[in-house]
């Protein structure tokens, strides 16, 4: 008798709780504009709310007392929740305050007791990681079926009407390939710089007894903590003559102090009798740094060329700082921000169809902007299967 | 004695690694020019607005104008656009750390331990891509999802019989567009400090805990986190020490004048003064602004460090 009557409440928990949570969460999302669907819908989750309440009560009610203090311990949310529903369950019925329904959640924990809970876990995961997946995908899909179709369709994530006009107008624009170009050079060019520059430093920095290290160190410490601001940045720059030049894409950024502390920890774990050795048979510091260190260290040289890179490519800063007139060196990022913010009027006296055409040619650019990113992305994604902990914080 | 014995060992330490100096010549010239060169113009936060059309050179410019004591701060903190500008910064920064400062760690604990390898797989592949585009095209991409007459979000809004929402240039969806934009950028990539973490853990705790009866969220809860909690206190910590920083490329490519009152931070706020002030740049002013920020931010980012050093015996450095 008494196990029958458990197993009817248990039914009741889940069944009547994972109804609740659906009814709850259409009417939150949807509105249907019709007063008696409305009515119908909080009458139905309200019912559900008042039984989920009443069997707490009766179970809380029915315990033990050791296990009424173990239940105390335990099931602070459910308690909470049982609290929390006094309030609110009357409240959501004035108005207003239908957004606080959902501490219905909090009584997810307790609901999962009941089931074979690895398996419910396992299918609210997967859940969760498949709406996941579709958030990181959809935007793409969206900005390809944009670019790729007929202007004025509805699109909703898939093409309609495939029209390539947009992507055609990109594909010939000179100063967009020009942008891509800059952006390459830059990269290439501030990426060899700061890493070279970097792991000469890191080298010195890592030799424990080195004289006057701990002020070497606090002198890269500042910059890393420390900086003057846009304006004084602005006027070195233009004093220096480079402003709207590449080098002010580049320049500015070749100091990166947290790579030079992760070339300066691998270095500290790189034996010492490897270098002792090659001193012996006369090489200089010059030949150890090049030929020794740097090919045991070449993982972790290349994961910080790899976010030097990173860094360089999708700087905007530099930019919008220092490029103040010349667009023609606007590097990729700039471009396409350049292009967003764009009034279509200003620029269709060249091309009438462009005013027609204006998302299509947007996302036509952000598209072929991705395009590199897409292509080197599975080689990348090796590094970040390695483990590479770039943000995890050094001990 | 003791200081010419350490004298002589100086001068030993000196013959032995004196020669890696040089290592440091292009990273200390690149430091001086372009980072302590910058802080020495600091002195402008102090100084009346450099008269650069005059003056020869900037440096001159500089030097010439007059010491006004900290009037230029008197201004700026007197100034309601600055004080909406630190308001807005604040309210940010908040809500950033408050949004998607936990999603990584949920979603760590999630991927750890869902058996479905398709999915898994999936997801790993698409998770990291968002932190290596640019904000530029961020903000493209977020202009496809939520264009108010195009955009998917506003189609699916209206479909389930809601008004069409101007989600990218109103005050009041502005700054949750900028904690939407951050957590779908930064989400999978933040999370792989947690993901190493979890997997150094010792799985055999996980497994008495089974044994002895535990559910799964008890297991999560009562094992995985604690076993976490301390990297997450690190990471939080730190954070807090970059709440100055709101994201000034992130808002300057969502920026639009319309959302001026819920968007302009501390970084525009600075910029404008500069590239935008109706007459001549003020430089004085953006430097006392600027050195503000970058002190607050200074005193932070140590005292982050220095609670995290002295409580997890980990910091930045």
């Amino acid at each position: 008798m008494n196990n029958k009557n458990n197993r009817l409440r248990k039914g009741l928990l889940v069944y009547g709780y994972c109804v609740a949570v659906v009814v709850l969460a259409v009417i939150s999302v949807v509105n249907s504009g019709v007063p008696a669907w409305e009515r119908l819908g909080n009458g139905l989750l309200s019912g559900l709310w008042l039984a989920l309440l009443a069997e707490q009560l009766l179970r809380v009610l029915a315990m033990s007392p050791a296990e009424r203090q173990l239940y105390w311990k335990a099931e602070r949310l459910e308690i909470l929740f049982f609290l929390l529903s006094a309030v609110i369950l009357p409240a959501s019925w004035l108005g207003h305050w239908q957004g606080a329904r959902w501490v219905l959640l909090l009584k997810l924990p307790q609901v999962l007791h009941c089931t074979n809970d690895e398996n419910a876990f396992q299918f609210i995961a997967n859940l969760l990681v498949a709406a996941l997946i579709a958030v990181f995908v959809c935007p793409f899909l969206q900005v390809i079926s944009v670019a790729i179709s007929q202007p004025g369709a509805v699109i909703n994530l898939l093409p309609e009407k495939l029209d390539m006009w947009g992507v055609n107008y990109v594909l010939h624009d000179r100063n967009f390939f020009k942008s891509i170009g800059i952006s390459v050079l830059v990269t290439l060019i501030g990426t060899a710089i700061s890493v070279v520059s970097m792991t000469m430093a890191a080298y010195p920095l890592s030799k424990k007894e080195l004289p006057f290290r701990r002020t070497m160190m606090v002198f890269f410490l500042i910059v890393m903590l420390f900086n003057g601001g846009m304006a004084p940045n602005i006027l070195l720059m233009n004093s220096l003559g480079l402003t709207n030049t590449i080098w002010a894409l580049i320049l500015p950024s070749v100091v990166m102090v947290f790579h030079l502390l992760l070339l300066k920890g691998f270095f500290e774990g790189i034996p010492p009798e490897l270098e002792e050795s090659a001193k012996i048979d006369g090489a200089n510091n010059y030949t150890i740094l090049f030929r020794i260190i740097v090919p045991v260290a070449a993982p972790m040289i290349a994961t910080v060329a790899f976010f030097t890179a990173i860094a360089y490519w999708n700087n905007i800063n530099n930019s919008i700082l220092y490029i103040t007139s010349n667009q023609s060196i606007y590097p990729l990022p700039m471009y396409i921000k350049n292009f967003l913010s764009t009034n279509p009027v200003d620029i269709a006296n060249a091309n009438p169809l462009l005013l027609t055409y204006w998302d299509n040619v947007k996302m036509s650019y952000i598209l072929i902007s991705i395009l590199p990113v897409l292509i080197v992305y599975p080689f990348i994604f090796r590094y970040i299967k390695n483990g590479v902990t770039m943000g995890a914080v050094k001990g | 004695m003791r200081k010419k014995q350490s004298r002589h060992a100086l001068g030993l330490q000196m013959k032995r690694y004196g020669n890696l100096f040089p290592f440091f010549l292009p990273a200390a010239v690149f430091a001086l020019i372009f980072a302590y060169v910058p802080m020495a113009g600091l002195v402008m936060a102090f100084k009346e607005n450099p008269n650069l059309l005059g003056a020869g050179t900037a440096v001159e410019g500089i030097l010439e104008a007059d010491w006004v004591g900290l009037r230029n701060f008197q201004k700026i903190f007197s100034n309601p656009d600055f004080l909406s500008a630190f308001a807005n910064t604040l309210v940010i920064s908040s809500l950033k750390i408050l949004v998607v400062f936990p999603l990584p760690i949920a979603l760590a604990i999630v991927i750890n331990e869902m058996k479905a390898r398709v999915l898994k797989k999936w997801l790993q592949i698409v998770m990291y891509l968002p932190y290596f585009l640019s904000w530029a095209t961020i903000a493209g991409i977020f202009v496809a999802m939520l264009n108010q007459q195009t955009g998917v979000i506003n189609n699916l809004l209206e479909a389930l019989g809601h008004q069409r929402i101007d989600f990218l240039t109103s005050n009041s969806t502005f700054q949750g567009l900028m904690v939407g934009s951050t957590a779908w950028k930064d989400l999978g990539w933040s999370s792989i400090t947690y993901l190493a973490t979890i997997s150094a853990l010792d799985p055999c705790i996980n497994e008495a805990a089974k044994i002895d009866g535990a559910s799964k969220f008890q297991q999560i809860f009562y094992v995985t986190l604690p076993g976490i909690m301390p990297t997450i206190a690190v990471m939080f910590i730190l954070r807090i020490g970059y709440i100055m920083d709101a994201g000034f490329e992130q808002v300057f490519v969502f920026y639009s004048p319309f959302v001026q009152k819920s968007g302009d931070i501390l970084g525009m706020y600075t910029y404008r003064l500069i590239t935008q002030s109706s007459f001549i740049p003020q430089y004085a002013l953006s430097t006392a602004t600027g050195l503000f920020n970058s002190v607050v931010a200074l005193i932070l980012v140590l005292g982050g460090n220095a609670i995290s050093r002295k409580l997890f015996h980990r910091g930045i450095w």
